[in-house]
């Protein structure tokens, strides 16, 4: 017999084979097919952006996960994207150029510089609807339901619906603009793992009690709705700014309607994804899965329009993750 | 991956924290079934059927549970804080597997220095620690019995959990500087804080009363 030859492909990038190969493609096609039958229009943006243009607004935020080298042609430095909605927006902003709602939507590959801890890849298919235009309530709800949608099309059942508001989280990060970039960051850290011990180890006891308790508060504040009317007790000292927020999560719950398979849940600690959110923020779990299947939020501003920051919602999801729990047959 | 719905694994690390988390699950639904030191079964049955305790080495524990094969796990916070790139809650501090993790040699060596050489399996809390001092560290990574390194002439101080501080003696070693005090926490994969909220907290409230 012929000894093998040894083969291996770059760390974190796989190939897919038969019969998963074809499996995914279906897959691609039926997301496809949902977006453009719920109104949006199909893009197809570069696989490579120019390193300075790359992300907009996020650019330091994209740079950081871009894969970057120079362009032997222009000696320019190129990236790959890391990411897909981001070129939506700049699609939005600067080649479709309309002060009307725009609906974008997009399945391609998308390459990461750093390996991803849980699922230890770096290459991997995004696919993602996107709303321009529309800050209303409604379109919130629209990329939320169409999340849900997605992975339901996909054949995943049992999903936590799971929501959030970058807003809230950062009313409260500004109180400690003062104490400097490197601890806020560590305070950002501990928040996002709820560590209560951690913040009071940060927070020397004594000063600033009330802003360290309003953070503490907050690792706390998870769970189902009631955690809303909870929140207004806790954060009140945070002012009407922040209980906006909460009303604004109280009266987006109440516009969804979600389908009775569709478990909710809220997380008013959670920072997610990147730092360009500034709205609500959602995310999709199933229990068998260790990690979200697909996130999504408001980024207003990420781009600007005749100087206006641009109202955007939309989510994304790993198709090739999400491929490996369907419990579709094809 | 997790194979098993509707089911929860509470991974407990092996050793001295085990011995001191039974007392809190026993008497519990959380009781475990089988006499943990009687079996050589990794993966035990509580008399919640849908939890499991998986015994495995501390280390392991944030792995295990960033990855969402286990749900819930106690770990010391010396552990957390070398794995701090994983991603998982922290929920709660247990006040159990209480120490202290200590920078330690034969007599008084960080004034003055600009580089130091250090035994520990501590390097990211041993470099931060170092660097706050503003000394370069030179990490000589040990897996265990750091206490005889200075005096075999493999460094000049050491890192390492401190307890009752007798090991240390016994080695001509001097605590010189607390870094930072250690307990176990109560970690949660961040999925399932989110898909079996009520289970994480019967489990959370358990742990803590």
């Amino acid at each position: 017999m012929a000894s093998k030859i040894r083969w291996s492909l770059p760390e974190g990038v796989d190939e897919l084979l038969p019969p998963k190969a074809l499996q995914v493609e279906k897959l691609r096609r039926r997301l496809i097919d949902l977006y453009v039958s719920s109104g949006y229009q199909f893009i197809i943006p570069p696989l490579l952006e120019l390193s300075e243009t790359l992300g907009g607004e996020a650019h330091e935020e994209l740079q950081e996960y871009a894969f970057t080298f120079k362009d032997e042609l222009t000696g320019k430095n190129l990236s790959i994207r890391p990411d897909i909605s981001e070129q939506a927006s700049r699609i939005d902003a600067y080649r479709l150029d309309s002060n009307d709602t725009v609906k974008l939507c997009y399945v391609g590959d998308v390459v990461k510089r750093k390996v991803s801890k849980i699922l230890r890849s770096r290459a991997t298919i995004q696919a993602g609807a996107e709303i321009f235009g529309d800050s209303s309530i409604d379109a919130d709800v629209e990329s939320i339901n169409l999340m849900i949608e997605s992975l339901q099309s996909l054949g995943l059942e049992g999903l936590t619906l799971s929501l959030g508001h970058a807003g809230l989280v950062s009313i409260i990060l500004e109180r400690f603009k003062g104490f400097g970039e490197s601890k806020l960051r560590d305070l950002e850290s501990a928040l996002s793992r709820k560590s209560v011990s951690d913040i009071n180890s940060l927070l020397s006891e004594g000063k600033d009690q009330s802003n360290r308790n309003l953070l503490i508060s907050l690792c706390k504040l998870y769970g189902g709705e009631e955690v809303i009317d909870k929140a207004r007790t806790d954060l009140k000292a945070l002012g009407s700014e922040a209980i906006e927020c909460l009303d604004y999560l109280k009266e987006l719950i109440k516009n969804l309607d979600l389908d009775k398979k569709v478990k909710l849940h809220l997380d008013l600690g959670e920072i997610q994804g990147f730092r360009y959110h500034n709205g609500v923020v959602f995310s999709a779990y199933i229990e068998s899965a260790g990690y979200s299947l697909s996130k999504g939020g408001r980024y207003d501003g990420l781009r600007k329009l005749d100087n206006e920051p641009r109202p955007a919602v939309g989510f994304d999801l790993d198709l090739l993750a999400v491929v490996s729990f369907t419990q579709l047959d094809i | 991956m997790i194979s098993t719905e509707d089911k929860l694994i509470l991974a407990l690390p092996k050793g001295r924290v085990f011995e001191e988390c039974l007392p809190l699950i026993q008497d519990s639904k959380f009781q475990l079934l089988d006499d943990p030191s009687a079996t050589r079964k990794i993966l035990l049955d509580t008399a919640t059927p849908e939890v499991k305790v998986l015994l495995i080495r501390g280390w392991d524990v944030p792995t295990y549970v960033t990855f969402g094969a286990a749900h819930v796990g106690i770990v010391g916070k010396d552990i957390l804080l070398e794995k701090s790139s994983e991603e998982f809650i922290e929920l709660e501090d247990l006040h159990i597997g209480k120490c202290r993790i200590s920078l330690a040699g034969k007599k008084e060596i960080i004034e003055g220095r600009t580089r130091l050489k250090v035994a520990t399996k501590y390097p990211n809390t041993a470099k931060r620690f170092l660097e706050s001092l503003a000394i370069q560290a030179e990490i000589v990574y040990l897996h265990g019995s750091q206490e005889i390194a200075p005096l075999m002439g493999l460094c000049e101080a050491i890192i390492d959990l401190v307890d009752s501080g007798k090991t240390l003696k016994e080695n001509g070693l001097e605590e010189i500087k607390v870094i930072r005090e250690i307990s176990s926490r109560m970690i949660v994969n961040k999925a399932a804080l989110k898909t079996k909220n009520v289970l994480i907290k019967e489990i959370r409230s358990t742990l803590i009363s």
